[in-house]
């Protein structure tokens, strides 16, 4: 059994500009003839200098304005973004919660969604039907799992995509403020699955705004601010850092 | 070159992996296609063979050729093009409309320009069944052994498809009107190869390098000799299809080194 480690060392990360400018073949012809004056658009640097080793059992959470940089540490951890310099090693399965209704279709019942998204997590049909009770069970839709999901409320869709996405446990578990939506008691029981994933998961990562949940769910925590990690260090710490931080005039 | 030949077998073995969620896309793409259609699937057969009725109803008025012979003759090079167009058009925005799961999860690129050739496949099978019974009932005597060979011809196709797809996707997703360019270079092709023209007019009009230099009249040879003429391909048709096979993965998996880790950026 091998140990879940996360290790970036001096990683940069930047969105090139190719991805982002005007780019249709109609555009490079004229710049290419010089009929067209190109905007001033650069690589965005998104992350800047990180380091970070994160070892077996330690629930890391990310905090951090809009922009900050978050779901950008978060997607790199996951191996989405190739590194412009620096070094990512990553050990362990990576189960990633970054958006929920990821890979639903429409037009079939909840039922075969279970299925679908199941493929997507890269069980087999068989493992996907073993999962089906408990996740009908959690989901709570009743008969209703069996009508096409778009006949679900919105509340009812959350169920569902949470209900499946957690039921497969993974070695390292990254969570970007997906724990947002849904009702009350859908909130109490959220929480609940997290925290059964967190003890089987060996890491967790969480970006989230929700400041209260970080002392419940994490015992370190992060605070990034245009790319860069400002505070590293215990939860509670860092919600006050952040705090005094988001009081400052922007800026500073 | 070594290493690259342990990355690709590494790269083939992720696809293999992921068997389930490509065979899951293709299958999705079909549904999706025929969801709330009064006829579904039997469209896949009805569209080429309206098609080919009217060319042939056209064209044999105008050559005074055999209009059951001409269908059969049309209707073998109908669906095998249809199949190669929705494949290399379809392909362009593959990645784009893939762009959740990409985003989202580390896949090879390779399986969404797979499941687009895949799903054509089974519409092509659809458009086979028919062309089947056409030729049962217009040519019968030319049903034998050598229509086995057409298993190695289906084989091909979908491995020229699959390369093809994934030129396209790559630069479809660079360049957002690439699909147009690439509709429009297919009604090019349509009409300066033999698809329905019959290879003798060309012959005749002294234009014979656009079948005998043309990989897509190669390509219709292996099923087309079976069904119309009773027998296997030839050599050289072969040569040309596997040649076009070896230089659509060499462009296709250059492409991949090339443009798979920095893909995200362009969505």
């Amino acid at each position: 059994m091998t140990n879940a480690r996360i290790h970036l060392k001096n990683v940069d990360l930047k969105y090139k500009q190719y991805g982002y400018r005007e780019v249709s073949v109609k555009s490079y012809v004229l710049k290419r003839l010089h009929l067209k004056q190109p905007h001033m658009v650069h690589d965005v640097h998104a992350l800047k200098d990180i380091n970070l080793d994160i070892t077996s059992g330690q629930r890391v959470a990310l905090l951090g304005h809009n922009g900050a940089g978050k779901s950008t540490l978060l997607k790199t951890i996951a191996g989405l973004y190739p590194v412009a310099q620096g070094e990512r090693i990553v050990h362990g399965d990576i189960r990633s919660l970054f958006e929920l209704t990821l890979g639903f279709e429409m037009e079939a019942t909840g039922r075969e969604n279970i299925l679908y998204r199941s493929l997507l997590l890269g069980l087999t049909p068989t493992q996907s039907k073993d999962l089906e009770p408990p996740i009908i069970d959690f989901a709570g839709l009743g008969e209703f799992i069996d009508y096409p999901i778009k006949t679900y409320s919105a509340g009812m869709l959350v169920r569902l995509a949470f209900a499946i996405s957690t039921a497969v446990k993974g070695d390292i578990l990254l969570l970007d403020e997906v724990i947002g939506a849904g009702d009350t008691y859908f909130m109490e029981k959220a929480k609940k699955r997290i925290e059964s994933l967190i003890t089987h998961a060996k890491i967790m990562v969480l970006a989230t705004h929700d400041l209260n949940t970080v002392g419940q769910l994490c015992n370190r925590a992060l605070v990034l601010k245009q790319g860069e990690i400002l505070f590293d260090g215990d939860p509670a710490q860092a919600v006050d850092f952040y705090k005094e931080l988001a009081q400052r005039p922007s800026g500073i | 070159m070594f290493k690259s030949l342990l990355c690709v077998q590494a790269y083939c073995k992720k696809i293999i992996q992921a068997r389930y969620f490509w065979m899951h896309l293709a299958w999705a793409d079909i549904r999706a296609k025929y969801r709330r259609s009064f006829l579904g699937p039997l469209w896949s057969m009805l569209q080429p063979l309206t098609m080919t009725l009217l060319l042939a109803f056209v064209m044999s008025s105008l050559f005074g050729a055999n209009m059951l012979e001409y269908s059969l003759f049309i209707f073998s090079g109908i669906i095998f093009w249809d199949y190669m167009v929705s494949s290399s058009v379809a392909g362009c925005n593959a990645f784009i409309q893939a762009e959740g799961y990409i985003k989202q999860m580390t896949q090879p690129l390779l399986i969404y320009t797979l499941r687009h050739s895949l799903s054509g496949m089974i519409h092509l099978l659809i458009g086979f069944c028919g062309l089947v019974l056409m030729a049962l009932i217009v040519k019968p005597e030319n049903f034998g052994w050598s229509w086995l060979s057409m298993l190695i011809g289906f084989f091909l196709l979908l491995f020229i498809a699959w390369p093809l797809a994934t030129i396209t996707a790559f630069t479809g997703t660079k360049f957002r009107d690439f699909s147009y360019l690439i509709a429009l270079g297919m009604q090019a092709i349509w009409y300066i190869s033999p698809i329905f023209l019959e290879p003798s007019l060309f012959h005749r009009a002294n234009i014979a390098f656009l079948v005998e230099y043309n990989p897509i009249y190669h390509l219709l040879e292996l099923f087309r000799a079976p069904i119309l003429h009773g027998e296997m391909a030839s050599i050289e048709n072969y040569a040309y299809v596997v040649g076009s096979f070896v230089f659509l993965w060499i462009f296709a998996i250059w492409m991949t080194i090339k443009g798979e880790r920095e893909l995200i950026f362009y969505f």
